[in-house]
This record gives C-alpha cells, sequence and structure tokens, in this order.
C-alpha cells in the first residue's frame, strides 16, 4: 500500500514519527513534505496529498498541521478527497466505513502520538462496507466540487509567494 | 454576526443546548434544522447562509460524529469548517483559520465541551497578518 503524508512547519517532527509508523508496517510513504521546520504553508502540502489520492498515485493520504484545520480544508477543496479531521478512533472507523474517507487529518499540537498511532491504525484497518446508499451520498459530497480548479496546477499559488517574499503579508 | 446553526435529528438534543446558551450570552441565532433529512442538506443549509455574509456570519453543524458535516461544508468556496472535538482548537482555527464554520459530533462531544467550543468559536477573532496568506491559497484553491 502506498500513503501520501504532508505537514506544516510546526509539525513536521510529529510526521516524521508518522512516516516511521508507517514504514515500521511495510507501506510506501511518499512524503510531501515540509521536511523541515523553516516557515511555510500548509495549503501547499494539503494540496500536494490531495492530488496524490485524487490522480490515484496512492491509496490514501494522512495530514496534520497544528489543529490540522488548516491542511485539511486545503486538502478537501480537491475534488474526489473525503479527509476527516478527529482525534476519536471511532469516528475514524465511521469515516472509513460509511463515507470511504481517504484521507486522515489530525492536530499534531492537540493529540498525542499514542492516540495518533491509534488514529492511523483505525483508518487502515477499516474497509468502506459499501451499500447504495452510502455510494449515493458519497457521490453527492464529491459533487460539491464540479471545476477542480486547484487539482494538478502546479503554479496556483506563485503569485501569493511573491506577496509573501515581498513582505506584504505582515503580523 | 449572526449564527446559523442546524443539527441532524439524532443530534437535535445538543442543538438546543448549544442554541440556549447562545440565546442567553445574546448572540443572534438562526436555527435552520427543519426539515432536514441528513448531514448533507444540514450542511448544505448552513453554508447557503454563512455564503451570504461569510466574513461576519458564523455556521455550526452537529451531525453524529461531526465527519459528514465537515466534508461536506468545507468542499465550499469561501467556508473553512473546523471538525471540532476541544476547545483549544476551537480558539486557534478562529485566531489563524478565520474559520467560519464548525462541525460537532454529538456521540463524541459531551455538552460542557460543545458550550466551551461554541463559545470559543464566537468569542475568537483572526489576527490575519502572516496567515492570511494560507487563507488566500485555500480561497485561490476553491475560485
Amino acid at each position: 500500500m502506498k500513503i501520501a503524508v504532508g505537514c506544516d512547519h510546526i509539525v513536521t517532527e510529529i510526521k516524521n514519527e508518522v512516516v516511521k509508523y508507517l514504514e515500521k508496517k511495510g507501506i510506501e510513504v511518499i512524503d510531501c513534505g515540509t521536511y523541515d521546520k523553516e516557515r511555510t504553508h500548509y495549503p501547499i502540502y494539503g494540496k500536494r496529498v490531495g492530488e496524490k489520492v485524487a490522480l490515484k498515485e496512492v491509496e490514501l493520504g494522512i495530514v496534520l498541521c497544528g489543529t490540522g484545520v488548516g491542511i485539511t480544508n486545503a486538502v478537501n477543496k480537491i475534488k474526489g478527497i473525503r479527509c476527516v479531521l478527529t482525534q476519536d478512533v471511532s469516528v475514524v472507523r465511521y469515516a472509513r466505513e460509511v463515507l470511504n474517507a481517504n484521507v486522515l487529518g489530525f492536530g499534531g499540537r492537540v493529540s498525542g502520538m499514542g492516540v495518533i498511532e491509534d488514529l492511523i491504525d483505525a483508518f487502515l484497518e477499516t474497509e468502506y462496507a459499501e451499500t447504495e446508499e452510502r455510494n449515493q451520498m458519497i457521490e453527492k459530497i464529491d459533487h460539491l466540487i464540479q471545476h477542480d480548479p486547484a487539482c494538478g496546477k502546479e503554479n496556483l499559488f506563485d503569485d501569493l509567494l511573491e506577496k509573501w517574499e515581498r513582505g506584504e503579508y505582515h503580523d | 454576526m449572526k449564527v446559523f446553526v442546524g443539527a441532524v435529528q439524532e443530534a437535535v438534543y445538543l442543538k438546543e443546548k448549544l442554541v440556549d446558551w447562545m440565546k442567553e450570552n445574546e448572540f443572534d441565532v438562526v436555527d435552520v434544522t427543519e426539515g432536514k433529512k441528513n448531514f448533507f442538506e444540514v450542511s448544505e443549509a448552513v453554508v447557503k447562509e454563512v455564503l451570504k455574509n461569510k466574513d461576519e456570519d458564523r455556521g455550526i453543524i452537529i451531525d453524529e460524529t461531526g465527519a459528514g458535516a465537515f466534508m461536506c461544508a468545507s468542499k465550499h468556496n469561501g467556508i473553512i469548517c473546523a471538525q471540532l472535538n476541544d476547545e483549544h482548537s476551537a480558539k486557534m482555527t478562529r485566531d489563524h483559520n478565520n474559520a467560519n464554520v464548525i462541525a460537532i459530533g454529538c456521540r463524541v462531544v459531551g455538552i460542557t465541551v460543545a458550550i466551551g467550543i461554541t463559545e470559543r468559536f464566537l468569542k475568537g477573532k483572526y489576527s490575519a497578518g502572516r496567515h492570511k496568506i494560507r487563507i488566500d491559497m485555500l480561497d485561490r484553491m476553491g475560485e
């Protein structure tokens, strides 16, 4: 199995732990970054993971930032992605079984490593229990994005990053 | 600021508790629950209202786990939705992400925590600055 993993600079070390945990299970991990603690922006990495899952280069994705909110919103803006953000094993099971969730999100500053490992186990071990009704609901969710403007567009954020470099986003 | 609230049938009891708290604390609450059959319909009803004035108004969606509501709401351009279990994330997601909608699961979040989440979500302020580039990026993804 192949899994894409992405994070922002706040939780790089926890992402590295996640990668190790997955590799120990014999999973091939595509690490989409970020790779260090230099300040960066979670949508870049959420987008990368979402694209890999949506284009079926990997089976599943895992994303994390401080709370998980930012990066999970980025990944869900890609058509075909159904990401769950939680701290609960039971919610992960439901999201896999009923909604066929294909990305797991959590907060690296919110959940501890023990809980994170348990969430990952539930995500990997639970299968989608297909019914006609569930298929229809998933189709409705996927249909909420029609044009999919972000997927595959490498230069999508270029002008915003230039603005950042010019110091136009300041506290 | 108006707060649009919606719940699936299983979560109406929790929604009522939150509505009571919001009214006691003088928030302008609009309940869009009536007649909605599932998390998809509840989410769509809340999102539709929030998008009319997305920088000012807020949405709270309650279903059984929060997962379905979160998936639906976060798909919409202009919506930043937080699926929440805890008060810390409620505070941070206003401050950093400018979240305008939250999703709560009634089977996993108790009444006290749900009220704590609601309070922080409604009172929390967005600090923009360096965080704004990320919000611009999310908006770009949905344009």
